[in-house]
């Protein structure tokens, strides 16, 4: 097991090609970021590529993204109109069910519910420029989210294993 | 004398590197790169504000030690050094021409609450966003209003600020409709009476904004009527 004090330092030249990855899921969340991609775009070797980003930003690269997912679905939520399952489609997913469920396992909530409780109470981030406001809403996944939806629902079995669950 | 911030400085992972960034590709100027030894202090202005300078340090001893510099450089490099913002006036311009000239865009001009904004890195890591706040045509579209007519205003938060401070008093203001995002506010004196206003979101706006929203039922009332068609101002 790795040190609770985190990863030994890292090549500043490696971190600075890794941020190059985060940058560009960032960028562009809905897409697909399969590990080979990545590492392209890193420059790193696809074995090596997992473990560096995580040792970089602790969390591995594809519960990055479904934070990002997450977070870009809870403004969409709460900023426009469009329907649930267009925010669904928009931010990534395949099936409305797969973005449901992982999103009521990350925020606690179901995205309709979270919806009408964003629509009632006023925010207070005003002046405070976009981007550090939807970090600001960006979930903290420390664990998986099998294992977040594990420790929930421990009397449910669970049969199926989507494709996102990292 | 004028008060105020000096000197800002960030952490850069080679200070040649850094001046040829800020100064060759974004068009800052060099205030001052003196050499002591090692050490170099090194900081730059944006031509338009030659009261504040941009510091380019490098981490490194005997300012600090060398596990500490190459802490600082891994944190420079993983961006999580704390936000920087530019301000221009032309935003899809500035990410043209910045872009030519080989800047790293991590995120493309968009368009949100009436300002645009994108994002880019310095070589080192250190993340800007790019903004053009478009105060000058919203100032403009305020002053349409305050001469009583009833326009959708779609801008930014920050421009309703500036509907006070231009002379046009707030007297109230209300949602029209949380989820269509219309505010509507009076105005006192003569030129009494309501003003429609498209915003972003009631969430984006002013706090003095917000208490006024959450402040007047009766003007709510009053919007609902507008709404049902039993009432018009034009």
């Amino acid at each position: 097991m790795r040190d609770k004090r985190g990863p030994a330092s890292q090549d500043p030249a490696l971190l600075r090609r890794l941020l190059r990855a985060k940058d560009q899921m960032d960028a562009a969340s809905h897409e697909e970021w399969p590990v080979p991609r990545l590492a392209r775009v890193s420059g790193v070797s696809e074995a090596h590529f997992a473990r560096s980003f995580k040792d970089a930003f602790g969390v591995p690269p594809h519960r990055y993204l479904l934070t990002r997912r997450i977070e870009r679905a809870k403004a969409l939520l709460r900023d426009t109109e469009r329907s649930i399952t267009e925010i669904a489609f928009d931010t990534g997913w395949n099936s409305l069910g797969t973005f449901g469920r992982i999103f009521r396992d990350i925020t606690g909530e179901s995205p309709s519910e979270l919806r009408a409780r964003e629509k009632a109470a006023p925010q207070r981030l005003t002046e405070v420029p976009h981007c550090f406001v939807s970090a600001a809403h960006r979930p903290n996944l420390t664990i998986a989210v099998s294992e977040k939806r594990r420790r929930g629902t421990d009397d449910n079995a669970h049969g199926s294993n989507e494709e996102e669950i990292p | 004398m004028n008060q105020g911030v000096g000197v800002a400085g960030i952490y850069v992972r080679d200070q040649d590197e850094a001046l040829d960034f800020y100064v060759e590709k974004l068009g800052f100027r060099v205030h001052t790169d003196a050499r002591n030894g090692d050490y170099r202090w090194l900081t730059v202005q944006h031509p338009d504000q030659p009261s504040v300078q941009l510091g380019l340090f490098k981490p490194q001893p005997p300012t600090i030690d060398e596990a500490t510099a190459q802490t600082l450089n891994e944190i420079v490099a993983k961006g999580a050094m704390p936000p920087l913002t530019l301000v221009v006036e032309d935003c899809r311009a500035a990410h043209e021409r910045f872009r030519a000239r080989g800047v790293e865009f991590t995120q493309e001009p968009i368009e949100r609450f009436g300002n645009i904004d994108a994002n880019f890195r310095d070589p080192s890591g250190n993340g800007w966003k790019m903004i053009e706040t478009r105060r000058g045509p919203h100032a403009r579209q305020i002053f349409q209003i305050a001469s009583g007519a009833r326009v959708n205003f779609k801008g930014s938060p920050n421009d309703l600020e500036h509907v006070d401070s231009t002379g046009s008093p707030l007297a109230g203001a209300s949602v029209h409709d949380h989820r269509r995002r219309y505010l509507h506010f009076t105005r006192r004196g003569a030129a009494a009476g309501p003003i429609g206003l498209l915003c972003a979101a009631t969430a984006t706006l002013p706090a003095h904004v917000q208490r006024l929203v959450h402040a007047l039922p009766a003007l709510r009332r009053e919007l609902a009527a507008e709404e049902a068609g039993t009432v018009s101002y034009s």
